[in-house]
């Protein structure tokens, strides 16, 4: 396999690698990751209590008191608990969405940029999905399908299908009439292997970069619609929901809010500058 | 300038078009019958079948989308099931509170501007450094996280604003003390994105021969970095803070949330929990109708700034 520059992709990796952990952007991002996958792969046996055990005898603790670091809330449920396995929910929903928004965005992109027939119908699609500013798509599809964290997982992917429609779209594009294309082609290899064998993998670079990017987004608007009492439901113990729970406290317990909301900025801030840092390695123009 | 006009009012069509089709499909094929949600546990089987009759639910699909269709185009959005109100109606009351905070956050997000300009003039600086390090942090913060914090510490805390709704009237000192933190809770994440933008902008063009020639002449520094930088910084910026007026509509949704800003976005989100569909969709339709109008309007301007880039 040859990059579009026709430099074998095997020789040049150690280099991407070595120039991925002088990024202190990537070098922090992929830290911060790796932390947020350790905690929520082991979050049973780093929270210190069952998220969702209520003791009425401790509600609304303060932070800092002596087993509960973090507070308790409203039904004396531990708050640290409770944001150690909601970095689970946040990373798989996040994760999960991106996957599929990412499938088949890639898929229309790469039909899209290949096929001038299908180029026009599939682009209206995507220019109909992008009219809807903001999570405003997202919002009206939990609208219908009802609230719940799998609702919230297929919005947040339908929401994320035309960027990715529209950026393979656009790298298809730049390499369709490159020699090597070319020469498959001439060669008589088949469109499936043409698309999967020889255009994908050199268009891999924008993608990877936008999911990184994608997923902060992802999290977040997960979050925002949990927040709104759209997405996950109580006794869920769900970042944005969490917020939306401590709102009633905001003048005597504040800390409900607080702390589920920097999990998810920190959360958010590490795949940005995930994909901030795989931005400078692997497409150094746009830096 | 009138023919490319004309022609992107044309494809503006299908989009919207397209717009209406999709959100009447996402709400109409939805799981569960919206006769029985409206109608709420204790409905009869008689009552199920009035509410829809009412709302047309009885009729197929297609003739239920041709129906609203022909309301559509003389500006009739349907009617509440909730409150028997018109939805047209419902919106025009709350547009005003609607637009004066995405005017307000507009100004907020303008910011980002002179912050990418700083940014780039003091390249990889210790100013460049902090400005893009908070960049970056300004569009990872949830923005109905950041209007909470800021409602802790600027209207408890230090009671130096108010914490809910927009006061009237806005050019009065109580109104534009109101729309402060919501309209930095809106605006900062796309002052974040302008002013990394604006720096990456100005970057590329600080080091091009009428800005050497310009320094050459003897011109003042904030001279050439204003007046013949910035000015070829400022088409792809134009653009983005279009695309970013429509991201402050979606936004509005939690700001006006966050906020009790009697607002489309508030009224869209209560809607929903109150399952009132023809709300939601007259509003969903309206949001968008809006966005798109907004980046036609920035793309006739982008195409009147630069004439090269006009459609051949």
């Amino acid at each position: 396999m040859t990059t579009a520059t026709g430099e074998p992709v095997a020789r040049r990796m150690p280099v991407r690698l070595r120039r991925m952990f002088r990024s202190p952007h990537f070098v922090l991002g992929a830290g911060l990751v790796l932390i947020l996958v350790v905690v929520a792969v082991f979050a049973p046996y780093l929270a210190p209590h069952d998220p969702y055990f209520q003791n009425y005898g401790a509600v609304l603790q303060p932070v800092g008191t002596a087993g509960h670091m973090l507070g308790t809330d409203q039904f004396g449920r531990d708050v640290l608990s409770r944001v150690i396995f909601g970095t689970r929910i946040s990373l798989t929903v996040g994760v999960t969405s991106v996957a599929l928004g990412l499938l088949v965005g890639v898929l229309l992109g790469l039909l899209a940029g290949y096929f001038r027939r299908l180029d026009r119908p599939i682009m209206m699609i995507v220019d109909v999905l992008i009219a809807f500013p903001g999570i405003l798509l997202a919002i009206a599809i939990v609208a219908a399908l009802g609230p719940g964290l799998e609702n919230v997982i297929l919005a947040v992917a339908f929401f994320s299908v035309p960027t990715f429609a529209r950026i393979t779209r656009a790298s298809v594009l730049a390499v369709r009439e490159e020699e090597y294309v070319a020469a498959a082609v001439a060669l008589g290899s088949p469109t499936r292997r043409i698309l999967l064998g020889s255009i994908l993998p050199n268009i891999v670079s924008p993608i990877l970069i936008y999911a990184s990017l994608r997923l902060a987004t992802s999290i977040l608007t997960a979050a925002t619609l949990s927040f709104l009492g759209l997405g996950a439901q109580p006794p869920t113990a769900e970042w944005g929901a969490m917020i939306n729970d401590g709102r009633t406290y905001l003048y005597s317990a504040r800390y409900l809010s607080i702390v589920p909301g920097i999990a998810i900025f920190v959360s958010v801030l590490a795949f940005n500058l995930l994909g901030d840092g795989l931005r400078d390695v692997l497409d150094p123009k746009t830096k | 300038m009138l023919q490319y006009t004309l022609r992107r009012l044309l494809e503006m069509v299908p989009v919207l078009f397209g717009v209406t089709v999709l959100t009447f499909l996402i709400l109409h094929l939805a799981p569960g019958d919206p006769a029985v949600l409206i109608g709420g546990p204790t409905a009869s089987a008689q009552d199920i079948e009035n509410i829809r009759i009412r709302m047309g639910l009885d009729r197929p699909l297609y003739e239920q989308f041709f129906t609203y269709i022909a309301g559509l185009l003389q500006g009739d959005l349907g009617e509440s099931l909730q409150r028997r109100e018109a939805v047209s109606q419902m919106i025009a009351v709350r547009l005003p509170n609607t637009i004066f905070l995405a005017i307000a956050s507009m100004v907020v997000t303008l910011i980002g501007v002179p912050l990418g300009v700083a940014a780039a003039v003091r390249r990889n600086g210790p100013v460049d450094l902090l400005l893009m390090n908070l960049s970056l942090a300004g569009v990872s913060i949830p923005n109905f996280w950041l209007g909470l914090l800021l409602i802790v510490f600027f209207a408890v805390d230090l009671q130096w604003l108010p914490a809910a709704g927009l006061a009237q009237p806005w050019w009065s000192v109580e109104g534009l003390r109101s729309v402060v933190l919501p309209a930095i809770t809106l605006g900062t994440a796309g002052m974040a994105l302008v002013a990394r933008l604006t720096r990456s902008g100005m970057l590329e063009v600080l080091n091009n021969d009428y800005v050497r020639t310009a320094r050459a002449k003897g011109l003042a520094e904030r001279r050439v970095v204003y007046r013949h930088a910035l000015r070829n910084t400022l088409i792809p910026v134009v653009t983005v803070l279009g695309l970013n007026f429509g991201a402050l509509l979606g936004g509005a949704v939690v700001t006006e949330t966050v906020f009790a800003i009697n607002g489309i976005g508030r009224l869209t989100v209560d809607s929903i929990l109150s399952r009132d569909y023809a709300v939601v969709q007259g509003c969903v339709i309206f949001i968008a109708t809006m966005f798109v109008l907004v980046n036609l309007l920035v793309d006739l301007v982008y195409a009147l700034l630069s004439p090269q880039l006009r459609y051949q």
